[in-house]
């Protein structure tokens, strides 16, 4: 009953999709889940992914998908026409399940997703929609991801050209026009013959109510959505009520009998992009290791140079990373010739459970280093230390932590989260004896953290509490480890804030810094006003050039040396592969 | 106006900030982030308050500063607003 990834919709510009059916090959209907856009997309991943398994099991063949642009999808957000393309990947996933053979269509969305799906709806055709937590208009959308972010992020620069920031993505003026056209309330007809409306008790559903007030329109109250969507990734909880809910609401509307059903292709290689020296860019869906964990292969069309870069999924957002970045550099790499893994950590987005007791979406559980060595012996079976590995926050950790035991050639650490509680202390075990990196919460030390008695005198004296762990606890200072890594020969990247840094400053000796200027192999780039997760533009695009650079000036091989596959191209610079391919993310002058 | 207003601020702040503090101490001026706002909470404060006054912020305002304290939300408000929208808001 897994699911199977697959590319539909145009062939120029291939959408990702993951196709959920019962076994047998027949089904009673066809579902098309629309997910939300930007952080409304992430977030939510694991329970949508539940819900199409959920649905399979019930007898219905269900398709997920990302939207043009978005997610593994080709195309950019920098791209024209949004709107226009979004709600034309909801049509082509409409197409795609009816060529399987099926006529009966539900389609569920959320949040946006929802607006989008209920804008289609109402051109016609479809047996039941759902709007799961609705934005009410595209206009409410963006104001609530201006908010956001407003909320969230002090100083921000404000934005004079209409376009409009929200967390991870910024919407341009084209789509910020377009979007405001988006308008449930302004729909006409019934939508579909039967509709399904689940609201937040928090928050008010302006004219929607108005609007859908009709006889075949029934109101579910969105359970657990305040619990999914208004927490941190390790605070999350899946809406079980809702899924079970949704899943009988579409059963019941629903036919009783099966079909016959073609079952799709699974997803091969695909064109995804032309880099600007007509270099196609072409990503393999696949599946990594004996658990077989998700991953997506990006590489050159006439062969890679280099190592094979391994992105890591970052605590419970899904393989394209944080603000789609992973799916950015993937391609930007394999446009300048190197190749690239991206995968699904066990637990997270696609993947599966490594065992039957593993948490659903647990950051830094155990399983990421086994996770990781799968990885890097399935991007480079020959020699699996001939990767470089990158990782944001949690799976930054996991890259310093399991170069260890990969020994890469290089380590990409963004904004690495150092200090936390283990999950396996949490289930009474011992620290896995793998963690050389990792500095262990103590209840002492949990004491400083915000809400702890000594929260307080943290605030007055920052550093306090990491100047007595480093003098308690030497083994874990950085510094050590550093130098530990150094010697290994593992070049090292860490970009941190002011919060992630504060470890490596106060935990690194003069001499060792010393050393690891000499040898050239560490670079540490701080930048004390970032903020966590690199979801704000002016900070995320600078970042991003600075990572591409550096990837492409330490490990890409010169053409005619040592190369892997066909070579004869000159190395690229970061610069020259930006453009048609991706989003602008090679600064020039803060664009 | 800001005098009018801002009761009715208060009142959606107490129902939608979750703030970590009891709120018939809150002061007009307080820091609502300091005392625990998230942005989420934010966002339903924003969408409380256009539908209590039946206003839209438009883009420009949707910023920090329009909402860390009730006195600046009313005064924000303030500026959305007409005379005579206070007589005739639109139910919440």
């Amino acid at each position: 009953m897994g699911a199977t990834p697959v590319w539909f919709g145009s062939e120029s510009r291939p959408l990702l999709g993951w196709f959920n059916a019962p076994t047998g090959q027949r089904a009673r209907a066809a579902v098309v889940i629309c997910p939300g856009v930007g952080r409304d997309g992430l977030q939510p991943h694991y329970a949508l992914r539940l819900l199409a398994e959920e649905l399979a099991g019930r007898g219905f063949a269900v398709l997920r998908f990302d939207y043009d642009g978005t997610g593994d999808s080709a195309g950019s957000d920098s791209d024209p026409d949004r709107v226009e393309a979004w709600l034309g990947s909801i049509r082509s996933a409409l197409q795609f399940v009816r060529g399987c053979g099926l006529d009966s269509v539900v389609l569920v969305g959320m949040r946006l997703g929802a607006t989008l799906a209920g804008t289609v709806a109402a051109e016609g055709g479809i047996e039941g929609l759902v709007l799961w937590d609705p934005a009410p208009s595209g206009r409410a959308f963006l104001a609530e991801q201006a908010a956001l972010t407003a909320g969230h992020f002090r100083g921000l620069r404000r934005r004079d050209d209409g376009s409009v920031e929200g967390p991870g993505v910024t919407f341009s003026p084209g789509t910020v026009r377009d979007l405001r056209r988006v308008d449930l309330a302004k729909t006409e007809g019934r939508l579909a013959e039967h509709v399904l409306v689940l609201l937040r008790s928090d928050r008010s559903p302006g004219r929607l109510v108005e609007r859908l007030s009709m006889p075949h329109v029934e109101w579910q109250e969105a359970a657990g959505q305040a619990e999914l969507m208004d927490v941190g990734a390790e605070d999350q909880k899946l809406p079980l009520a809702a899924i079970d809910s949704i899943a009988n609401w579409v059963s019941g509307i629903s036919p009783r009998d099966d079909r016959p059903i073609a079952f799709p292709a699974p997803a091969g290689p695909a064109v995804v992009g032309t880099a600007p020296d007509g270099t196609a860019v072409v990503e393999t869906p696949t599946f990594v290791g004996p658990c077989g964990l998700f991953g997506i292969l990006t590489e050159p069309a006439g062969g890679a140079r280099g190592p094979a870069v391994i992105m890591m999924s970052a605590a419970n957002e899904p393989r394209s990373g944080p603000c789609r970045m992973w799916t950015d550099l993937a391609r930007l790499w394999a446009g300048a010739g190197l190749r690239s893994l991206r995968f699904d950590m066990s637990s997270v987005g696609e993947s599966p459970l490594r065992s039957p007791d593993q948490a659903a979406f647990e950051p830094r559980s155990p399983a990421a280093f086994d996770d990781v060595l799968d990885a890097a012996r399935h991007a480079s079976p020959e020699d699996p230390s001939d990767v470089v590995l990158v990782g944001l926050c949690s799976s930054a950790y996991q890259a310093l932590d399991s170069a260890f035991e990969v020994v890469p050639l290089g380590v990409v650490a963004l904004q690495p989260v150092l200090s936390f509680v283990p999950p396996e202390t949490a289930a009474g075990l011992p620290v896995d004896p793998r963690r050389r990196v990792a500095m262990p919460l103590t209840p002492v030390l949990q004491a400083f953290s915000d809400g702890g008695a000594l929260a307080a005198l943290r605030r007055r004296f920052p550093d306090l509490g990491w100047r007595l762990r480093m003098l308690v606890k030497r083994s874990q200072r950085p510094g050590r480890w550093l130098r530990r890594l150094d010697r290994l020969g593992v070049d090292v990247l860490m970009v941190c804030g002011e919060w992630e840094g504060r470890a490596v400053r106060l935990g690194t000796s003069r001499r060792e810094k010393a050393h690891l200027r000499r040898s050239g192999r560490f670079r540490f780039e701080y930048q004390p006003d970032q903020a966590h997760g690199l979801v704000i533009e002016e900070q995320r695009l600078p970042t991003m050039d600075l990572v591409a650079s550096h990837v492409l000036e330490r490990f890409l091989t010169p053409a005619g040396e040592g190369t892997k596959g066909a070579a004869g191209q000159e190395p690229a610079s970061a610069g020259e592969v930006s453009g048609a391919l991706t989003r602008p993310l090679l600064c020039d002058g803060g664009a | 106006m800001c005098g009018e207003i801002e009761p009715r601020v208060k009142e959606i702040v107490e129902s939608y900030a979750r703030l970590s503090v009891k709120t018939d101490t809150l002061r007009p001026e307080d820091d609502l982030f300091g005392l625990g706002m998230t942005s989420h909470a934010t966002v339903n404060v924003m969408l409380a308050l256009e539908d209590a006054f039946g206003i839209e912020f438009p883009e420009d305002l949707l910023r920090r500063e329009t909402f860390e304290s009730v006195a600046a939300m009313a005064a924000a408000v303030s500026g959305l607003t007409g005379p005579s929208l206070l007589a005739e808001p639109r139910s919440a």
